[in-house]
Parts: C-alpha cells; sequence; structure tokens
C-alpha cells in the first residue's frame, strides 16, 4: 500500500556530488554559527549576571529580542536589514549571523544558569583571597560552570545542525535548498528529501551520542 | 570621624608609630531595616589571637565579613596596619592580600587539585610563576600536615584535611591577619582536633587571627582575647580567664552555661 508512488532515488543519486557539497556548507555554517554564537553567548551571559543594570539591561533586551520571537524571522529580516544599514554581506554570512545571534541568545541563558549555579562560597573564597572578579570568574567560576553546561550545550548543538536548514529560505545552497533544487529539477522532491535527512542524520547520531556520554560523565561524577 | 578612643580591653598598648593590624572604629551594618552590627569597635595587635563568641544571629560572621570587606558596611571606618580601607577596587585587592579567610564550609575549588589550591592566590593574584607558586604550596601543605596529596581533588579529602588545606590557601598570600569563620562547625567532632591543632599551631608561631568558634577549650587555652557580641554590639571583652570564668554581664553567663550544656 504505498498508494501507487514508485520511488526512484536514480535521478536524485546520480547527482551526489551536489549533496556532499551541501553537506560541507551546512558543516560550515554549523561550525561557525557555533563558534561565533558560543564567544557572544559567554560574554553576553556574563552580562546577565552582572550587578549594573546599564550592563544587564541592554544584554536582557538583546537576548529577550532573539529569544523570543521566530529565527525563520530573524534570518529573512537580517538578510534585509543589513543592507539598509551599510552592511553588504553575502547570504551565507548573512544566514551566518543570524544563526549566531539567535543562538548567542540562547547560549547566553545557558551561561549565566551555569554561572549562578556555582555555589557563592566559591566567589567568596576567590574575593577574599584578592582575585579580581574577572580572574574569579576565568579561573575558578567558569571552568565548574562550563563543566555543567556541556549536555545542554550539546543539545543546542543538535539543534543548530537541523536549523541551518532555515537559511534555504535567503538562497543559500545548503543541504536543504539543494534538496529542493534538485527536487524541481529530477521531479524527485521526496526521494531528495530523503537523501537530505539521511545527511541531517549523519552529522546528528554523532553528536547526539556525544550528549548522552557527557550527560553520563556529568552523572557519574556528580 | 570621631577621634579614636582607646578600646576596653587592650592589655598594653602600641609601641610609639606602630600601628594595629586591624582597627574597627564604629562600625554599622544593616541589611534593610535590620540593623546587625550596631556600633563596632575592635583593635586587633600583632600576634594577637582574638576569638569572638556570641549567641547565632548575634553579628559574628558579618563582622568577620567586613574586615575583609566580603561585606560592605554601612558606616564606620576600618584600617588595616593604620591604612584606611574603602571599596575603590584597587584598595580592596591590597587589603584581601594582607587579610586571609578560612571558611565554615572550606570553599576549596573543586576545579583544582589540591597543590593549585593553595598555588591560587600566589599565581592568580601576586602573578608567580607556576613553579614558584606550587613550590611554596607544597611548603605550606607540609606546615599543614598534608603531604602526598597535592594530586587530588580536595572532594577525595576528608573535611579536616579539607579545613587544613583551605588553612594553607589563606596562608599563601602570607597575610598579616587570618580570619577563621567557625572553621571546625562543619566537621565530625572527630575532626576538629586536627584542625584546631593546626591554628594551635599558627597562632605559636606568631599568626594574627580573628577566630570566630564555639571551641571552649580553643579559647580558654589560645586565645590571647576573647571577645563577647550580642545584638550587633560588643558586651564584654578580655583575657580568656576573665570573661570565660568571670563574665559580668547576665547575657555572657546565660550564653556560657547554654554552651557547656551544650557540649554535655
Ligand atoms: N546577606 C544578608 N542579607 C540579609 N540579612 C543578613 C545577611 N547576612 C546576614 N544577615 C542577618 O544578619 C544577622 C547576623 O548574621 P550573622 O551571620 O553575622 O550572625 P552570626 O553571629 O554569624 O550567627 P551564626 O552563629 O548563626 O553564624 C542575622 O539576623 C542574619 O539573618
Ligand atoms: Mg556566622
Amino acid at each position: 500500500m504505498n498508494g501507487g508512488y514508485q520511488f526512484d532515488f536514480s535521478a536524485v543519486l546520480a547527482r551526489y556530488p551536489l549533496f556532499f557539497e551541501a553537506a560541507l556548507l551546512t558543516l560550515e555554517i554549523l561550525a561557525i554559527a557555533t563558534v561565533a554564537s558560543l564567544v557572544i553567548g559567554l560574554f553576553a551571559g556574563i552580562g546577565l549576571t552582572s550587578e549594573r543594570w546599564y550592563v544587564r539591561g541592554p544584554v536582557r533586551a538583546y537576548v529577550d529580542l532573539f529569544r523570543l520571537t521566530p529565527l525563520l524571522v530573524q534570518i529573512v529580516t537580517i538578510f534585509f536589514l543589513l543592507p539598509i544599514v551599510g552592511i553588504t554581506v553575502n547570504a551565507l554570512v548573512s544566514g551566518i549571523i543570524a544563526l549566531s545571534l539567535n543562538y548567542a541568545a540562547f547560549y547566553a541563558e545557558i551561561f549565566k544558569a551555569g554561572i549562578t549555579s556555582i555555589d557563592r562560597g566559591q566567589w567568596e573564597a576567590s574575593r577574599a583571597m584578592g582575585m579580581k572578579d574577572s580572574t574569579a570568574l576565568r579561573r575558578v567560576i567558569l571552568p565548574q560552570a562550563i563543566r555543567r553546561m556541556l549536555p545542554p550545550v550539546g543539545n543546542m548543538l543538535v539543534s543548530l545542525t537541523k536549523d541551518t536548514s532555515l537559511v534555504s529560505v535567503i538562497g543559500v545552497a545548503e543541504l536543504m535548498s539543494v534538496s529542493q533544487t534538485l527536487g524541481a529539477s529530477t521531479f524527485r522532491n521526496l526521494e531528495s528529501l530523503l537523501v537530505v535527512t539521511v545527511f541531517y542524520l549523519a552529522i546528528n547520531i554523532p553528536l547526539s551520542a556525544l550528549v548522552s556520554y557527557l550527560h553520563k560523565k556529568q552523572v557519574v561524577n556528580a | 570621624m570621631p577621634e579614636v578612643t582607646v578600646p576596653l580591653g587592650r592589655k598594653s598598648g602600641l609601641p610609639a608609630g606602630e600601628h594595629y593590624e586591624i582597627e574597627l572604629r564604629d562600625l554599622h551594618k544593616s541589611y534593610g531595616d535590620n540593623e546587625v552590627l550596631k556600633g563596632i569597635d575592635l583593635d586587633i595587635a600583632l600576634g594577637e589571637v582574638v576569638v569572638i563568641l556570641g549567641p547565632s544571629g548575634s553579628g559574628k560572621s558579618t563582622m568577620l565579613r567586613c574586615i575583609n570587606m566580603l561585606e560592605t558596611p554601612t558606616s564606620g571606618e576600618i584600617r588595616v596596619r593604620g591604612q584606611v580601607v574603602d571599596s575603590r577596587p584597587a584598595n580592596l585587592m591590597a587589603l584581601r592580600r594582607e587579610v586571609g579567610m578560612v571558611f565554615q564550609q572550606f570553599n576549596l575549588f573543586p576545579n583544582m587539585t589540591v597543590l593549585e589550591n593553595v598555588a591560587a592566590g600566589p599565581r592568580y593574584v601576586r602573578g608567580m610563576s607556576r613553579a614558584d607558586s606550587e613550590a611554596r604550596a607544597q611548603q605550606l601543605l607540609t606546615r599543614v600536615g598534608i603531604v602526598g596529596k597535592d594530586d587530588v581533588r580536595p572532594t577525595r579529602l576528608s573535611g579536616g584535611q579539607q579545613q587544613r588545606v583551605a588553612i594553607a590557601r589563606a596562608l599563601a598570600l602570607e597575610p598579616r591577619v587570618v580570619l577563621f569563620d567557625e572553621p571546625t562547625s562543619a566537621l565530625d567532632p572527630e575532626l576538629r582536633g586536627e584542625v584546631l591543632d593546626t591554628m594551635k599551631s599558627l597562632a605559636s608561631q606568631g599568626t594574627t587571627m580573628a577566630v570566630v568558634t564555639h571551641e571552649m577549650s580553643f579559647a580558654r587555652h589560645v586565645a590571647s582575647r576573647v571577645i563577647f557580641i550580642d545584638g550587633g554590639v560588643i558586651v564584654e571583652e578580655g583575657d580568656p580567664a576573665q570573661v570565660l570564668e568571670r563574665p559580668k554581664s547576665a547575657r555572657l553567663r546565660q550564653f556560657l552555661n547554654k554552651l557547656e550544656w551544650e557540649n554535655d
């Protein structure tokens, strides 16, 4: 009972190099956006823990703006907004910027939660020996916080792999975009989608296994 | 600030031109409407061991934490070796290098080994090299009797060992004064002795110490002065024999009776 649909992957698979190229681009987006969002998220997360309202306020506004609106809307808006404010970049860079800003907002919350989960006594012991807060953060607080953050960060990585597909709307030739183009030209949309599904799984199954491993390790060491 | 007044319990004056290690003048601290410290005057001279007693909530920890500015006093003055302390960061860091602190809960850094914990101050505060700071840390660990545990995480040690590591860590910056806030209260009774012995040996080497504790034998045999705080003021102070054996105030008598009763 397949509704009469005859699967035929031959036309799609004949163009397999295109999928690999697209997969590489997806991985590139994933890697750059991960690094950029973690760096921005670290500083934004520290900003969220600031006792000074004029630091915390603007950071909070940024985080909420990106956390509480749809990523797809952000991707398209940033794509049209950047040239207007005088920044001319291609769709790929624009997409990476949008993904990075969005994920950084979530990482900021994760960093904030990690930092504030560390016992007050750790800050007090650091301050009592004359450490600057920045030194205490770097040498004492963050090393402990980051351990606790690894599982949620891993989950975000898995999620980002999937969300890279959204930049197809601004014409970046990553996996999703290529599957649509190929599907249209071969009239084999479904086959094309199933092939990219395999590619996404190939990226995310190892990532997800890593997350489970980190979870287990954390439980064991707790 | 008003004229400096001579405190009650000082046994002997200072030689001319010398400063007290610590001077507190009319120190007040409030949390909202709750005034916890209501005007504390206290001098601690070089080599003194001052034991601070008082009921729960009387402000002992708050006073101790004001000395190294973990709490910012609402008003009053703190001097360390004659130098007025304020909350400007540079001044604060300088103060804290002079004043070490040992906490009830140890507060060792679990992301570092025992050796790294003790080396952290010299390394990250003084900017000493890794090798030098660890060599110093090793000496200090030997001094507090923690040997062969350099590369162990502090959480693997017994409470008594952890507190001795914390004492070594507090000494690593060669502070002029070490503050202890109930250093044995989180420990099982059988582990308290080793920590008290370590503190006793520091005292005998001339370390200036301010110790909040309920350990009566430490107060009796090690303290050069005992202070009784209640309701945010110093109610009585003097040498241990006088304060502990012949308390003047009803409040202190009551407190000592209760302690004795609890310890039996
Ligand atoms: N950060 C804070 N915010 C608000 N109130 C506080 C704070 N720290 C202490 N207090 C209050 O100040 C009072 C004195 O506290 P403190 O810890 O100095 O007492 P203590 O003498 O050390 O008592 P204990 O023997 O229980 O340790 C208590 O009533 C406490 O509730
Ligand atoms: Mg206390």
